[in-house]
């Protein structure tokens, strides 16, 4: 007896999940302490858009994982 | 950003690697490297047929938009390891304004405590020069143990010989002295003041030519020793090996070796090793990398040292136009920039390792990697590095080895650590990590270098340079 052959939404929802699972070892790059030039400012606001970036992805992972799954 | 744990200077402008931007540059590859491997689970998402076979336009398009989330991220992540960088130079040139702002402060004290002792002795009789010189010492004195005390309760380690504010602190004292001396005789300049001068009156090579004419030398000849080992063997490659290739200091031992590599005009390709000083006594032994040929290099005059390293390369046979390589360690690093000073031959790059020659210029066309640890006393003993054009025409790698923190060993033990920061061990794995880095300016200088370390060929003379008396007969 064979089981039965997954469908294509739950192929698609197991690759989405391992891709879900990379994103959350994203992390952040740290503020650097001590700094106060105007560069250090454009690097620490960036880094700060980062953080917001990694957020964003992987709302939009979750957001697919939820289409596969409807 | 440069290698794990250097820091590089120079090169026509300044970048310093904190810890604080290792951390973030480290953080910000590990961020890019997670990404990687996101975006290529979720490109395989995009090429299995599971996806076409839904018939779902609204899974692709939930897909695309992930997708470009994640590009967005890798856009930002590039700009920010560039703003790391653009943040890192900043920090430099900061640096460099206030090392610069320090220099002219203590100037100004120093001359300005000489002109008050000469007002003041002449006013009040000579008497009263007890008076700074009780004060200074009280003030040098307080200083040391304070320091002291610091590092007893803060470490429970005694060793100023091996921290960074201490040096910092000798550093300066050493290349205030003429101005005070200046400031005594009421002559000290505006110029003076903003820049250091070390081959000017009471400068660090006046005083270092005084110092090393007082010790005994009662006339000699150098006699060379070479043997040309067997075999042969490649160039170096990296410049780690460079630093394996330079001799260790051991009394009686080879103090030069030299490297000739064939070129196909007929030429050869050299890279000579110059090892550092092997005794300190004041006695003029047979043995030339002494503590006088170091004072005499420091004064600009030609050492013993730097005569037997330029007695060597002739009797090896190099040529006016052969392509020379000078790697040094510590005097030797010193005789090595001496030497391409001279212009006697075609030096084509310099390495030197915890020398003291921060103040000394090399020619435009002579690239310089010079490499020194925060903690080495040596460095110092060369002053503040030159400035403008002719100081930024040194590229400079500096590493700290105990990063702001106590060096190893037994608590309680005053001078524990000994001069372990010059090491010559140490200097090779700071070589590794000039080796491992992507800073544009040490890319450059290994490309420069390239025809010397991947050479082939290489045949090696080891030389032993011994001091003998001059024989008084004639012949």
């Amino acid at each position: 007896m064979h089981a039965p052959s997954p469908s294509a939404e739950e192929v698609l929802a197991g690759r989405l999940a391992e891709v879900r699972a990379a994103a959350d070892g994203l992390a952040p790059p740290p503020p650097v302490p001590g700094w106060a030039s105007a560069a250090a400012l454009e690097y620490e606001a960036l880094a700060a858009r980062i953080a917001l970036r990694v957020l964003r992805l992987r709302a939009a992972l979750d957001e697919a994982l939820a289409v596969v799954a409807q | 950003m440069s290698g794990p744990g250097i820091g590089v200077s120079g090169g026509g402008s300044v970048a310093v690697d904190t810890p604080g931007i290792q951390t973030a540059a480290a953080r910000l590859h590990a961020l890019g490297s997670a990404l990687a491997v996101v975006t290529a689970r979720l490109a395989a998402c995009f090429t299995d047929p599971a996806l076409a076979a839904t018939g779902r336009p609204a899974v692709r398009a939930a897909l695309e938009r992930a997708d470009d989330e994640a590009r967005l991220l890798a856009r930002d992540i590039d700009e920010a390891a560039a703003g790391l960088r653009t943040a890192a130079v900043r920090y430099g040139e900061t640096e460099l304004a206030i090392a610069s702002a320090q220099r002219i402060a203590w100037a100004g004290g120093a001359a300005l405590a000489g002109a008050v002792t000469r007002l003041a002795i002449t006013v009040l009789g000579p008497g009263v020069v007890l008076l700074p010189l009780t004060a200074a010492g009280l003030l040098a004195g307080g200083a040391t143990l304070t320091t002291v005390l610091r590092e007893l309760l803060t470490t429970g380690r005694i060793d100023p010989q091996t921290d960074p504010l201490v040096l910092g602190g000798l550093r300066l004292a050493l290349s205030s002295l003429d101005d005070a001396v200046h400031g005594f005789e009421l002559d000290e300049t505006p110029a003076e003041l903003l820049n250091d001068d070390p081959a000017g009156p009471d400068g660090v090579e006046r005083t270092a030519a005084a110092v090393a004419g007082r010790l005994p030398d009662g006339g000699h000849n150098l006699a060379l020793t070479a043997t040309t080992l067997p075999g042969t063997l490649p160039g170096p490659g990296t410049l780690e090996e460079l630093g394996e290739r330079t001799p260790s200091v051991e009394p009686g031992g080879a103090q030069l070796r030299l490297d000739r590599y064939p070129m196909p005009d007929g030429r050869s390709r050299w890279i000579v090793y110059v090892c550092g000083t092997i005794t300190f006594t004041p006695a003029a032994t047979d043995e030339p990398f002494d503590l006088r040929s170091d004072l005499t290099g420091v004064a600009g005059e030609r050492s013993d040292s730097e005569a037997a390293l330029s007695a060597a390369m002739r009797r090896a046979g190099v040529g006016p136009d052969d392509p020379v390589l000078l790697v040094g360690h510590s005097q030797g690093a010193l005789d090595a920039v001496r030497l391409a000073q001279r212009g006697d031959f075609d030096v084509q790059g310099v390495v030197t390792l915890g020398g003291p020659t921060g103040q000394l210029v090399l020619p435009q066309h002579v690239p310089e990697l010079s490499v020194e640890h925060e903690e080495d006393v040596v460095p110092v003993l060369g002053g503040l590095p030159a400035s403008g054009s002719g100081g930024l025409h040194r590229l400079v790698v500096r590493r700290s080895l105990y990063g702001g923190g106590p060096p190893p060993g037994p608590p309680l033990v005053p001078f524990a650590a000994g001069a372990a920061p010059h090491a010559l061990t140490e200097y090779r794995e700071t070589l590794a990590g000039a080796d491992a880095s992507p800073d544009p300016r040490l890319v450059a200088f290994r490309a420069r270098m390239r025809p010397f370390l991947d050479a082939t060929d290489g045949r090696i003379v080891v030389v032993r340079v011994d001091r003998r008396p001059v024989s008084r007969r004639g012949r």
